[in-house]
């Protein structure tokens, strides 16, 4: 008779999830040696955002949608603006899309920043949090700050405040950031390459988990770009694209009882969105200083393991400081143009309530934790009459649980249940989860 | 050049009175000299604030604060007199607690003084706007901060 090692049975409960945004708790349980439970549970309440939209106009929508999340405002409030102006056919200027793109870059760059240095760091340093790296690594953390005030200071000159931008609206900005202002950001991003150097020198010496399981990697695609702002939705499994206004065919969200969250699946499988999907499908079209950072990283297209997310997510800030400096390069040169942006926050007409052409519309962006969806109905007001959003959070939930399904045996074979639970969180933590802003689930009826 | 202060205002104005912090910045704006004060919407983001702190001799952040006391009570308390063990593992770059910064202000060494000014709320769901209670809160928002604009109430 063989007798049962104790790994035939193992229970992991971790209640909650520290070192993201929310709360979310890994369950694992493993009876007699077979897999019973591995799930990711999400038990926030849930945020009613959909539903505050409707019946609202949807000129303020972008306001509104910022609040989803502090991280991701600017996200929000662009996936917002554009699927308002598919709902209105309103097409904006070439020197709004810049100005849009620069912000998405600001957004990307502090939001990952914040992941890789203060949320993913501690794992692989062997601490808690970093509280103990002030004392042990004082030198990185004020390197973490320093690049986190470049990102800051640009939401604020661009967007008109640090947090949940103000000045974007549909069809333009309100207000245009002053070239001066712009020069100040261009030379602090200058200065943000020497940090950015020590940066990948600190990452090239951490080691990351071992594990791999391909999915399907799912971004916005766009001929000669690495797509944040605009583009079609590319699956890899297919490498199929389809047009933004069409998500509706391709991504199916659906419930488990355990969770607030909506989960998503495309032909019925789990997939990936983020940076790692990003990197995998827009490789092609890196900045070649990114490039060169992926190289010293180890970090080569198509990449198979989860926990380098946080690699790739290294690997796009170079990529969006460069294009920052681009975009800012090109703004400076020809000279900002009032006429080709600015706009009323709302439509200047004779008459209220406003007139638009009644219409649906589709807006979709990459955030930093990857393609955020929001799509509107409108009536002949421009009033909200149905609204929903997919978060990407939501989208990753499906892909982490079948990581955790195939990790677990593995790791079970040959490490302590310890191990084998800080594994499992950093593979959670690997995605980056905003779980406040998934959660979305419930409707309710009122009476 | 004029000394300056900084004045932050914390929360959720989609949260009825959580977003006090932002919506008193718009009374303070109208009566305190901008040569003097700079006054930044921070709501809902965390860490960053750190960085804003350090460039000013005295920081003012206005949140809404369940202390216990009748809606729209005021109370102004140094942020070194948080004194809240800090459970370690729970540091999120996305909502930082008080006692969280306390904290990182000592281990970074931040001289600057950053008192918080806090509100005790009465509704916190869903709603734009604030009980009556807290709106009137905000002449006595204003009051601390010229008090103690100098830095020199409470201990440390």
């Amino acid at each position: 008779m063989t007798k049962k090692s104790k790994k035939d049975n193992l229970n992991i409960e971790v209640k909650y999830l520290t070192r993201v945004e929310g709360h979310g708790n890994i369950i694992v349980k493993i009876k007699n040696g077979q897999l019973s439970d591995c799930r990711f549970e999400v038990i926030e309440s849930p945020r009613f955002f959909e539903s505050m939209l409707v019946g609202r106009s949807i000129y303020e929508a972008q306001h509104l949608t910022s609040r989803i999340c502090g991280i991701c405002a600017c996200g929000h409030s662009l996936a917002s603006i554009k699927a308002a102006e598919a709902a209105l056919s309103i097409k904006p200027s070439p020197q709004t899309v810049m100005l849009r793109e620069l912000l998405l870059h600001a957004e990307t760059m502090d939001s990952h920043l914040l992941h890789f240095y203060i949320l993913v760091a501690p794992d692989l340093l062997g601490v808690k949090s970093i509280f103990p790296l002030i004392k042990t690594h004082r030198k990185v953390i004020d390197i973490a700050l320093r690049m986190k005030k470049m990102s800051d200071y640009m939401s604020e000159i661009l967007a008109g405040r640090h947090v949940h931008p103000i000045s974007y609206v549909i069809g333009g900005l309100t207000k245009l950031p002053s070239e001066k202002n712009l020069a100040k950001i261009r030379k602090l991003m200058i200065e943000s390459r020497k940090d950015y150097e020590t940066t990948i020198e600190v990452f090239g010496t951490l080691k990351l988990p071992e594990f791999q399981r391909a999915t399907q990697y799912v971004s916005l695609k766009q001929p000669g770009k690495y797509a944040y702002l605009n583009g079609n939705i590319y699956v890899s499994s297919t490498e199929k694209s389809t047009d933004p206004q069409d998500y509706l065919t391709l991504v199916n969200e659906f419930i488990r009882a355990y969770s607030t969250a909506k989960f998503s699946s495309i032909r019925d499988n789990s997939y990936t969105v983020g940076a790692l999907a990003r990197f995998n499908n827009n490789f092609k079209f890196l900045h070649p200083e990114a490039k060169k950072a992926a190289g010293k990283l180890g970090l080569k297209p198509p990449c198979h393991n989860p926990y380098l997310n946080t690699l790739a997510q290294v690997v796009e800030w170079r990529h969006c400081l460069e294009e920052s400096i681009n975009i800012i390069d090109r703004l400076l040169d020809k000279g900002l143009d009032e006429k080709a942006s600015l706009v009323t926050s709302w439509p200047v007409q004779e008459k209220r309530p406003v007139r638009v052409n009644p219409g649906r519309g589709v807006g979709a962006v990459e955030v930093p934790r990857g393609t955020l969806y929001h799509d509107y109905t409108v009536d002949k007001h421009g009033i909200i009459k149905r609204a929903n959003c997919i978060i990407p959070t939501g989208q990753n939930l499906f892909n982490l649980e079948d990581d955790m399904k195939k990790i677990v045996p593995e790791l079970v074979a040959e490490k302590s249940k310890e191990q084998v639970q800080l594994e499992l969180e950093m593979l959670a933590r690997a995605y980056d989860p905003c779980i406040s802003c998934s959660t979305h689930l419930l409707e309710v009826n009122f009476a | 050049m004029p000394e300056r202060y900084l004045i932050a205002g914390v929360g959720n104005t989609l949260r009825s009175d959580d977003g006090v912090g932002i919506k008193a910045l718009g009374y303070l704006k109208e009566r305190l000299s901008l040569r003097n004060f700079d006054f930044l919407e921070f709501a809902t983001k965390s860490i960053d604030i750190l960085n804003y702190i350090k460039e000013y001799a005295v920081t003012f952040i206005i949140d809404a604060v369940d202390f216990g006391a009748e809606v729209g009570k005021v109370k102004l308390f140094a942020l070194e007199d948080i004194n809240l063990p800090v459970d370690k593992n729970r540091v999120s770059s996305h909502s930082l607690s008080l006692k969280d910064l306390a904290r990182l202000s000592k281990m970074l060494e931040i001289k600057s003084k950053v008192y918080i000014i806090g509100i005790q709320p009465g509704n916190l769901s869903y709603g734009q706007e604030l009980s009556v209670e807290v709106l009137e809160s905000f002449p006595d928002i204003l009051a601390r901060i010229k008090e103690n604009k100098d830095g020199l109430c409470c201990k440390g």
